[in-house]
């Protein structure tokens, strides 16, 4: 563990570096990432205005959903999300087999060293979303609800972590991750809205099979009705049963692994 | 520089068009996907506000317009800001230059050559998918043909707006971020997520004067049959004028920066 946080603060320095290369890309890079997640905020004011919006949830109650899907999905950003694309591009360059021989466990090595800076930005985003429209609420941070919250955005963020192991696994099969990468944001548009949209097969979907849901709706509901024990163990059992299929998936994709290239 | 060699061109990015025929084909399962969600989405929005007609629109108007919407993105998908920042960034540039046909032509023949393909590919399946699975209509024959003028017109549009993003590499070398925003401005203000009948009037009526709502939102309505043919024409005289502005201010653009090009990177 301790190594890891070495590792990674090697890899936040070294990004930090990276991006400093081209300083004024990186300002509207930041800026960048902020207004685009400004946009749901603002598609949000849209359908409100216009129409009695989404069925039990007020404006405000929207807009924590929001807030919560930026904050975790940033997070997602700024510490797995690069994993995928690193592994898919050494291992075309043959550069692969020195991460195997490294004297740390490769996917952790992998997960340290797949830090980006910009994803930053949507963390703080998110973080005011959430603020602002807890203050609206009237919800306190002081308070039980608000403690499952942080418990589930962090489960959130496991997710994201064990859906990059899953995908960095399938793709030694399948040579192509960028495909991978765009069904998995396809899905993940999904969770933009809440679960009781849908129909019960997308919402079985999201909560038990690709619990992507824990992202978004989980979170806010808990800190809009409160937290029950029935609501915390529907959202966390899928997810630890899903992180540790993504990590069995990993190690025998490292079993079978032959190296390319090189 | 004869039609020959700018066929050629059109030929390569065909080809490069078709190394990325995985990604094609990963976009026609998710494509239904994205409508999928809008239609959920706006099925509950239409049915919790007891309305049948929200800002003009009906529940099935509004499936339609994100299939037609998600259409019109084949059409209009440019890329040429990426591959200008990547040449520029290599030194390629400097090599294109020396060829005897304007840098532009070059990567507009080039997008052309890609875009086709994705056209081909993806277009087919998901009007297909629209007329079977979302109840898309059939447009009538006037407003299909000027739907597809519209389109190629707005493809030169996204084309010239992507140029002058991409352009400005030659000041700043990396403009992934400046990318970012285009992308994200371009679908918002073109209504690829709402339409733009949701925005507030004033807002509408600014839209009039930028070239965004030509790009998607303008051939989308066409093909709606939501003008009067006179109308049609108008539109598409607009996106004309659009294009030729435009090209005007790309070459003012571009010999400025042509000036600010070091040849960096051979």
């Amino acid at each position: 563990m301790i190594k890891f946080i070495r590792i990674l603060k090697k890899a936040i320095g070294m990004s930090l570096a990276e991006e400093m290369a081209y300083k004024w890309n990186f300002y509207v890079k930041a800026f960048a990432c902020a207004i685009s997640d400004f946009v749901g905020p603002l598609l949000t004011l849209l359908i409100y205005t216009t129409s009695e919006g989404i069925p039990g949830w007020g404006f405000y109650e929207f807009l924590l959903f929001q807030g919560t899907l930026t904050l975790v999905f940033g997070l997602g950003h700024t510490f797995v999300m690069m994993m995928p694309y690193d592994i898919m591009s050494s291992v075309r360059l043959g550069e692969f087999d020195k991460y195997l021989v490294k004297p740390f466990n490769t996917l952790l090595y992998m997960l340290a060293t797949s830090f980006d800076m910009e994803g930053l930005a949507e963390v703080l985003v998110g973080i005011i979303i959430v603020a602002f429209s807890m203050f609206k609420l009237g919800i306190s941070v002081l308070s039980f609800d608000f403690l499952a919250f942080i418990v589930l955005v962090i489960a959130g963020f496991i997710m994201q972590a064990a859906a990059m192991t899953l995908i960095s696994a399938l793709s030694f099969i399948v040579v192509n991750s960028d495909a991978l990468v765009q069904l998995y944001f396809k899905i993940s548009d999904f969770v933009r809205y809440p679960l009781n949209v849908y129909n019960f097969g997308i919402r079985f979907f999201l909560t038990f099979m690709f619990p992507l849901a824990i992202s978004s709706f989980y979170p806010s509901i808990v800190l809009i009705q409160g937290a029950t024990p029935k609501i915390m163990l529907t959202a966390l059992i899928p997810i630890a049963v899903f992180l540790v299929v993504s990590v069995l998936l990993w190690n025998r994709a490292m079993k079978s692994y032959t190296s390319a290239g090189g | 520089m004869g039609i020959k060699s700018k066929w050629a061109l059109a030929k390569i990015g065909y080809k490069v068009g078709i190394k990325y025929r995985f990604h094609f084909i990963v976009s026609m399962i998710t494509v239904p996907l994205s409508v999928l969600i809008y239609y959920f989405l706006w099925k509950s929005i239409f049915s919790y506000t007891s309305q049948e007609i929200i800002r003009g629109f009906t529940l099935e108007g509004m499936v339609q317009y994100y299939v037609l919407s998600m259409i019109v993105g084949f059409f209009v998908w440019a890329d040429v800001d990426k591959w200008l920042s990547q040449d520029i960034k290599g030194g390629h540039v400097t090599g294109m230059l020396l060829q005897p046909m304007s840098l532009l032509c070059q990567y507009l023949v080039f997008e052309i050559g890609i875009n086709s393909l994705g056209i081909l590919i993806e277009m087919i399946p998901v009007f297909l998918i629209g007329f079977i699975f979302f109840g898309l209509k059939v447009a009538p024959l006037f407003n299909f043909t000027a739907f597809l003028v519209s389109v190629t017109l707005a493809f030169f549009l996204s084309f010239f707006l992507s140029w002058l993003v991409g352009l400005s590499a030659f000041w700043l070398q990396e403009i992934s971020g400046l990318r970012r925003v285009k992308r994200t401005l371009m679908v918002f203000l073109s209504g690829g997520m709402i339409p733009l009948t949701f925005f507030p009037e004033v807002v509408q009526k600014i839209f009039h004067f930028l070239p965004f709502e030509y790009i998607r939102y303008v051939p989308i309505k066409i093909y709606q049959a939501e003008y009067s043919p006179l109308m049609v024409l108008a539109q598409l005289g607009i996106q004309l004028a659009w294009i030729i502005g435009l090209y005007f201010v790309c070459k003012m653009v571009y010999s400025k920066a042509y000036k600010e090009f070091v040849g960096a990177g051979t």
